[in-house]
């Protein structure tokens, strides 16, 4: 009688196929989890300036954001008025190129608590009504920077209760031999009562040149020293995160846009 | 049990706990992936809800002073309903595809502003916009109220706004607080006026008196060309714009001026005592400072305040003339200058191809005055001065001849081809023809923080 040879291999080659691809993918999909969790959640910190600024997208500093532009709706709820410089006016006529306005250098909330001048229609004539307590404004500022200049009751009078300067700067970082570029964006809000926020964030310049953020004029008539009157400016924020939170690699490119975009009206 | 058994099950046992341990791994990376998604969504989601809050309330403003307008001027003449009632019917307007918006109280009544003239009352004084005024205003509104206004209370509609979120029934409180305020239509010095039907705004509640009866002949408003302020491509929605709101209040506030409604409310008040035909063809009664025959009519203005029918004699502030014939002749002259503001209504034949009323401002007037013509042809000597305002209806007629004329405040139609836009230049305002001119009425609006 003659014994059956038993089997001493452990797997099939059809096993070792399957169990070798169904680990991989694990292990990728592990890894790319890991990955991206981490860069979300523990994103990339570079030091910019004297601060130390996250590479997008950045949860925390997606909360930084809301947390001034829940600030900002407080103030635009009572607004009777809401001045944005800066920007661009794609419907206005050549010939009213004058009415356009640079962004505000000014770096606190400046205080106005007579409008006995009035309240004008358009920013320009703001202005030139209120300059003095406005200060100066950017003498070359970026397409994407702006300011706005929200005007309400407070106290049972109409003040300057709040203001808002997005700003774009370029920024790069060497590691040895290598450089990258970034596009900085600071948000910097500032309020009558005294509160001051703001965030800022770096942006690889791939991603920032897609991304529309801006200011954009609307106008509703226009005669030359007769009246300058501007409709709602289409407002858009940087956005550290990117709704609906589907940017989920720094180098992700659009659709995407910015959570934080506003209809601001000088008067309504 | 064989050896190989054992080796099989021990490195089957072993993959399996590999690949269980890696399993466990990248779920925990999920769920702390999807936390974190999780958690920036629902924080993006409570902004949203801020924003929606933000468009809500200017919804809610809106509401709240379109309602007043409505129950209060709608036609310059009182509405049937009940502000709540009509608040109520405008709220079912509002879309609740997101939000339902219910009040939870409003006023039965909204205040009433009255303007000159009041029989048997008295109009408000006018004074500087209040400190409650100002803060409720935008920028348009305080362009449009200017220095002078009658205001009246504040009064508050408190609305519950209800959200579902997550399965959550979310209610949001808010206090909208409104005031109303009239503005005399003399507010600026020379004033282009639209009629409702120019702008799309056509009130059916105010009729014209079927003797001024507009014609189709007049031209569309908001149109490049017809708003001299406007460039055409800006103004390309047929529709008519919101911005144009107060626009159209303007227009239905002069076509009351220019309605039988107001000629019965100027002629009730003026009262028979100074009711005066101007062709002569009835008796009039006796005015101080005017004398008429043969179609041809002399006022002294500055004699102008009492007349006398039969036995009856009366002291008024306004007075009424008429016509019914072309041509017959009303002569405006001053010979005091100064004194306290009187108020005319000058009213042509039917119609301009009747032929109209001639309206000769014979020197200048210096007692504050204003005057409200119906198709007349209105003439003056060059250089004349009016201490006052003119308002000048469609069919009204003025030479650029004949002119300028030095005036506090004219209106004219902004379609007209009649009234030549030289033929006046801004002159002085006095604060006592001010108070008699009639009056626009705006609305404002502020969210109160709870």
């Amino acid at each position: 009688m003659t014994a059956r040879r038993l089997p001493t291999k452990g797997f099939t080659l059809a096993e070792v196929i399957v169990g070798v691809a169904v680990f991989g993918v694990l292990v990728i999909g592990t890894l790319t989890l890991i990955w991206t969790s981490h860069r979300i959640l523990f994103p990339r910190r570079i030091e910019d300036g004297g601060r130390v600024l996250c590479v997008a997208p950045s949860a925390t500093t997606f909360a930084d954001a809301v947390v001034l532009h829940g600030q900002f709706i407080e103030q635009l709820k009572n607004a009777r008025a809401v001045y944005v410089f800066g920007g661009v006016h794609p419907s206005l006529p050549p010939e009213a190129s004058q009415l356009t306005v640079k962004p505000l250098t000014a770096g606190e909330l400046p205080v106005i608590t007579d409008f006995t001048a009035g309240l004008p229609l358009g920013p320009l004539k703001f202005y030139q009504l209120y300059q003095n307590a406005l200060g100066p404004m950017v003498i070359s500022p970026n397409a994407e920077d702006f300011t706005v200049v929200v005007i309400g009751p407070r106290n049972r009078r109409i003040e300057l209760t709040a203001m808002v300067q997005v700003r774009r700067s370029s920024s790069s970082v060497s590691d040895g031999g290598s450089s990258e570029s970034f596009a900085r964006w600071d948000v910097r809000y500032y309020d009558a009562e005294g509160n001051n926020s703001d965030y800022a964030f770096l942006e690889h310049v791939d991603v920032a040149g897609s991304a529309a953020i801006g200011a954009t004029h609307n106008w509703y008539r226009y005669q030359e020293g007769v009246v300058a009157e501007e409709g709602p400016v289409a407002a858009v924020f940087p956005d550290p995160w990117r709704h609906p939170g589907n940017r989920i690699a720094a180098d992700f490119q659009p659709p995407s846009f910015s959570r934080f975009i506003y209809l601001l009206h000088v008067t309504r | 049990m064989l050896p190989g058994d054992t080796n099989h099950r021990q490195r089957g046992s072993a993959g399996l706990a590999l690949v269980f341990l890696v399993a466990v791994v990248m779920g925990s990376m999920l769920m702390l992936h999807t936390a974190a998604v999780i958690s920036v969504g629902n924080t993006a989601r409570a902004l949203d809800l801020a924003q929606q809050n933000l468009t809500m309330n200017a919804q809610l403003e809106q509401l709240t002073a379109e309602t007043a307008l409505n129950v209060r001027c709608a036609g310059y003449q009182p509405s049937t309903l009940s502000y709540q009632e009509a608040i109520h019917n405008l709220a079912a307007l509002i879309p609740s595809s997101d939000a339902i918006v219910s009040i939870s109280s409003a006023p039965s009544t909204v205040p009433i502003l009255h303007w000159y003239p009041v029989l048997g009352g008295t109009p408000e004084t006018l004074g500087a916009p209040s400190a409650d005024l100002t803060q409720m205003a935008t920028p348009e509104l305080r362009e449009l109220l200017g220095a002078n206004v009658s205001e009246s209370t504040t009064f508050d509609v408190n609305y519950r706004t209800s959200r579902e979120v997550r399965g959550a029934n979310i209610n949001y409180d808010t206090t909208v607080a409104c005031r109303l305020v009239a503005v005399p239509l003399s507010r600026y010095r020379i004033s282009g006026y639209d009629m409702p039907e120019d702008i799309g705004a056509a009130d059916s509640a105010v009729g014209w008196p079927s003797s001024f009866a507009p014609t189709d002949i007049m031209p569309r408003g908001l149109v490049p060309g017809r708003d001299p302020a406007a460039l055409a491509r800006l103004v390309t929605s047929p529709n008519r714009p919101g911005h144009y709101r107060r626009r159209a209040l303007l227009a239905e506030a002069y076509q009351y001026v220019f309605s039988q409604r107001y000629y019965d409310r100027v002629a009730d008040y003026a009262g028979t005592t100074h009711f005066c035909n101007v062709d002569g063809s009835v008796a009039n009664p006796i005015l101080t400072g005017g004398s008429g025959a043969s179609g041809i009519y002399s006022l002294d203005v500055g004699r102008f305040g009492q007349g006398q029918l039969g036995s009856l004699t009366r002291t008024s502030s306004a007075a009424v003339f008429y016509s019914t014939m072309a041509g017959s002749r009303l002569v405006l002259t001053d010979s005091v200058g100064s004194g306290s503001a009187v108020f005319l209504l000058v009213i042509g034949p039917a119609s301009a191809a009747s032929g109209q009323i001639e309206l000769e401002i014979s020197g200048s007037i210096g007692r504050p005055i204003v005057i409200v013509a119906a198709n007349a042809n209105v003439t003056a000597g060059p250089g004349t001065v009016v201490n006052g305002a003119l308002f000048l209806d469609p069919q009204c007629r003025v030479s650029a001849g004949n002119g300028p004329v030095s005036i506090g405040h004219v209106s004219y139609w902004l379609g007209s081809t009649t009234v030549t836009t030289n033929a006046f230049r801004p002159g002085v305002m006095p604060a006592a023809a001010a108070a008699l001119s009639p009056r626009v009425i705006y609305a404002a609006t502020l969210t109160r923080s709870l």
